[in-house]
């Protein structure tokens, strides 16, 4: 239901949507101690840095690998002001057909102390999780419209000195569009503008009163290089209930710059022959 | 109960039989006898196709009644598979139509591989298909009225190129109307008489194109005033000769059916918009886009209230009779009619403008006078006074063209004939080329014109038809002398034949398709060229001439046949610019995208080599330098097709220090030899 109303690119529906899906969970946050209220974390900034590769093995299958450096604010400096994480996510991509990829792979997030030098904190943890995910294209007049799911197995423990591993499992849904700004094709040369929603849940016996992980609001202006680069940025806005507090939401903004790579690995020959002219 | 129930059906088995058996008789007697055709039939006195349908005999007659059909296919297999069929269908009561019919004409082509269905092959095909479905009653047109005219595609109905919706009552058009095109959207009403009546909206334009709202009001079928809407603001369009009808009292309106005639004199006035615009560079339209839309409604009202049941030039429902013709919608109009004596005149005007014309071109067209004016100064002079008089018939055409048409009686056209006054001036002397000398001679041409009167241009047309007459016999001596000389003259005339053949081309007079812009690069030069060896082998004597037509002749045809030559260039081009762009999917994007391959080699081809192969070309152009420049042209072609498969990484980084220069480039490419610098 919810991802019919969303193929008819109706925000203020897909808003509603989420709001009825997070009502679903809702039973679920009735907690003994839960205040009148529910509360907000002060917001915070952040700055991720993505640096995405598909490479070309087969005639349908891609090696996925994104990588991320992501700085959090500190105290007194926001955006930059510690390091955040590392993140690495690695997959077989396989293009089904021009309008449906599927991926299968692994991450290993590096996430780094909350309060560098505390020693109550470990400098950093892992965090490895196996994903898989489905991404449908549809093409309208000028642009492109994605609707991905991914799916995610995460083990994780905080930084906190001892912390036990916890295991969940996340079930995210974004919503993105390719908009050309000045072509009427997404060709090189074309800067673009991508709205970009994505509702991230989270299940797993941790998960008491929070099953609302994250939304993200994600508009960007990027830019196509080349078929084979192109450039984003953006400033993404975030919510989410905070683990064993589902009452608590944070608020961040992040600032995103990512670059695409696309490369074809192929051996030259496995590539399209020439016809010669003019015989 | 088992045997009950058998018996029991049996009973009912044996029933039905014997009421089935026993009941036709019983209804056939209750009713009239229809009888069935089915054979050829032939419609509109002209089309064989064949028919089926009821009838009854009365009194010795056929009388059609019930179910008709007619089909008709006409198959141009020579033509590349191309099927034309008409179908015609609908009811008859008593020999009257009445009820729902079908007019539809299909031109389609066979498309695709042949499919089995059954025992029967088909295909599929593309066309169009006009239709009109209409409603009768009793023989009059009555009730919803289609014009349908919309492409075919793989055997279904596509985009719908024009679309009109009229209502009938009883023959005469009534209630609202709704038409249109891809580029334009009409709706209107009719008042009960059958008149258009209020105001008829007309939306031009389409998709990304700006939008222009037309608004033409009609007062019981009287044109009365003419819109656009910018802003919700009434911007008045005004017609020269037609805006005086409205203020020259309603009175006096003639009505009669709409006809082309009423909408060329539509087309004739010229339209004047005198709007004070709060901020005209943000609503104003340019008058030259409200003509042109205002020309495009015209014409779309035109198709429908002048031919409103006609296909092909034949009236589609007269064609098998049974009903009353549909007639052009009834329109009202302020007649200006010529007295005699102007409609006269007219028409002698119109006769002697043609006749002028006439006699000058048998002189501008003669071979001989082209040849002789190079070499006799009193042709050369003559030559240009005809010239003079020709540019300036060229200009009255119009006028004289305009009142001598009966559209000119729907508008004023002493109004028209104010707003487009063409004054007429000719100069005090002639100027033409002797020996390659700019000569000028006084000449007495008549005093100028102001093309506002019948009488005056009567008067004026007179004059030149005269004078041009007069100087025809000068110049006959001159020919004469020329024609004399037989089989040089002969062969001048074919050689004047092919070289106007090859300005024509290059000219792009006839608007030929694969005329191209190198073709448009090279015209003015080429143009230069062939005046000026034509002039230079003409001033030479008859002997010389003899001596030297042949290889003119040939190197005139060479050049015709560069035309084809170049035509096919664009297609070669295209080729290479196929060759060097390539597709790449972006898994990022889903989508296919293009780019260059070997961008530095290809932009100093495109941008550098290819330019300045072509100025050479252009700078040169002589029958004895054009074979080389042009197989230069292929070795350019030929050494980039052969390059895109090659590795050019250092070619291209030669290039990269070149600096665009030319030599050097050509040197890089290993073209030095074949393209000269």
């Amino acid at each position: 239901m919810c991802i019919a109303v969303i193929k008819k690119l109706h925000f203020s529906y897909l808003f509603l949507c989420l709001v009825s899906t997070a009502g679903f969970f809702h039973p679920a946050i009735g907690q003994s101690e839960r205040p009148d209220q529910s509360l907000t974390q002060p917001t915070t900034t952040a700055t991720w840095n993505g640096l995405y590769g598909k490479f070309r093995l087969g005639n349908r299958l891609y090696w996925d690998a994104q990588f991320h450096y992501r700085r959090v604010s500190s105290d007194d400096t926001p955006l930059v002001g510690r390091m955040g994480q590392i993140y690495n996510r690695h997959a077989l991509n396989y293009q089904v057909n021009d309008r449906l990829a599927v991926a299968l792979g692994g991450v290993l997030r590096l996430n780094f102390t909350p309060d560098p030098g505390n020693p109550a904190f470990e400098d950093m943890v892992l965090e490895p999780r196996v994903w898989h995910e489905y991404l449908f294209a549809m093409p309208f007049n000028i642009g492109m419209a994605y609707h991905r799911i991914r799916i995610e197995h995460r083990w994780s423990r905080s930084n906190d000195v001892g912390a036990d591993w916890i295991f969940r499992n996340r079930w995210r849904y974004k919503f993105y569009m390719n908009i050309p700004l000045n072509n009427r094709k997404l060709i090189p040369g074309t800067f673009m503008f991508t709205p970009d929603v994505e509702i991230i849940m989270q299940s797993g016996k941790p998960v008491i009163d929070s099953p609302l992980e994250d939304f993200r609001v994600n508009p960007s202006i990027g830019y196509i290089h080349s078929p084979r680069l192109k450039y984003s940025v953006g400033m993404m806005y975030t919510t989410g209930q905070t683990l064993g507090a589902g009452y608590m939401y944070t608020s961040r903004w992040v600032l995103r710059t990512n670059i695409y790579l696309s490369l074809d690995f192929r051996k030259k020959q496995s590539r399209i022959p020439g016809v010669r002219l003019f015989d | 109960m088992h045997s009950y129930d058998i018996r029991a059906r049996r009973y009912l088995f044996y029933f039905l039989l014997s009421f089935t058996i026993l009941s036709p008789p019983v209804f056939t007697i209750a009713q009239t006898p229809a009888l069935h055709f089915e054979g050829k039939y032939v419609y509109a006195d002209s089309i064989l196709g064949s028919a089926t349908y009821q009838y009854l005999m009365e009194a010795g007659d056929t009388v059609k009644h019930g179910e008709f059909k007619f089909e008709s296919t006409e198959e141009h297999f020579e033509e590349s598979h191309i099927v034309e069929g008409i179908s015609i269908a609908g009811n008859y009561s008593n020999n009257r139509k009445d009820g729902a019919w079908t007019y539809t004409h299909q031109k389609l082509k066979l498309t695709g591989i042949a499919k089995l269905k059954g025992l029967g092959v088909n295909y599929d095909a593309n066309g169009t298909e006009f239709l009109i479905k209409a409603s009768f009653r009793d023989g009059k047109i009555h009730g919803t009225y289609e014009l349908v005219r919309r492409k075919v595609r793989q055997s279904n109905p596509a985009d719908t190129l024009f679309y009109a919706r009229l209502q009938y009552a009883d023959g005469t058009s009534t209630g609202t109307f709704l038409g249109f095109t891809p580029n334009l959207k009409v709706n209107g009403q009719f008042d009960e008489d059958g008149f258009p009546h209020g105001d008829w909206l007309l939306v031009h334009g389409s998709g990304s194109e700006e939008q222009m709202h037309e608004m033409r009001r009609y007062d019981h079928g009287f044109f009365s005033k003419h819109f656009y809407i910018s802003d919700e603001e009434l911007v008045e369009i005004k017609h020269a000769g037609f805006d005086t009808v409205v203020t020259s009292g309603l009175g006096l309106l003639t009505h009669l059916r709409a006809t082309p005639t009423y909408f060329r004199a539509l087309d004739y006035t010229p339209l004047v918009i005198e709007h004070a615009f709060d901020d005209a560079d943000e609503k104003a339209i340019p008058l030259d886009t409200v003509q042109t839309r205002v020309v495009q409604g015209n014409l779309f009202l035109e198709r429908v209230f002048v031919e409103p049941a006609m296909h092909l030039g034949k009236d589609v429902w007269k064609g098998i009779g049974g009903s009353e013709s549909l007639l052009p919608v009834k329109l009202k109009v302020r007649e200006f009619a010529f007295s005699p004596d102007e409609f006269s005149l007219n028409q002698k005007n119109e006769k002697l403008l043609i006749e002028t014309r006439s006699l000058i071109h048998t002189v501008i067209d003669n071979p001989a006078m082209e040849v002789s004016r190079f070499m006799n100064p009193e042709v050369g002079f003559y030559y240009g006074v005809l010239g003079i008089y020709q540019q300036n018939l060229e200009k009255i055409s119009p006028v004289v063209r305009f009142l001598a048409d009966t559209a000119a009686e729907y508008i004023d056209h002493d109004a028209i004939l104010f707003h487009n006054v063409h004054q007429i001036r000719y100069p005090e002397a002639v100027e033409y080329q002797y020996q390659d000398e700019p000569q000028a001679r006084h000449y007495a041409f008549p005093p100028e014109l102001k093309a506002t009167d019948t009488r005056v241009l009567h008067k004026h047309l007179n004059i030149v038809y005269t004078d041009v007459n007069r100087i025809l016999k000068i110049l006959e001596k001159a020919v004469q002398n020329y024609e004399i000389q037989g089989e040089l003259a002969r062969k001048e005339r074919n050689l004047i034949e092919v070289r106007d053949s090859v300005i024509r081309l290059f000219m792009d007079v006839d608007s030929s398709d694969d005329y191209n812009e190198f073709h448009r690069y090279l015209r003015d030069s080429l143009q230069y060229f062939m005046e000026y060896s034509f002039a230079e082998y003409a001033k030479h004597s008859s002997s010389e001439r003899v001596a030297n037509i042949d290889a003119v002749q040939d190197c005139y045809t060479y050049l015709l046949t560069i035309y084809e030559t170049i035509a096919n260039y664009h297609e070669k081009l295209d080729k290479l610019d196929q060759e060097y762009t390539r597709s790449v999917w972006n898994p990022y994007t889903f989508t296919h995208m293009e780019e260059r391959v070997k961008s530095r080699l290809y932009d100093v081809f495109e941008n550098l080599l290819l330019p300045f192969v072509w100025k050479d070309i252009r700078e040169n152009i002589s029958c004895d330098t054009l074979p080389g420049k042009l197989q230069q042209l292929d070795a350019l072609l030929v050494r980039m097709t052969d390059l895109r498969w090659k590795d050019t990484k250092d070619m291209e980084r030669k290039l990269r220090r070149a600096r665009k220069d030319i030599p050097t480039s050509l040197e890089i490419l290993g073209l030095r030899q074949q393209i000269k610098w």
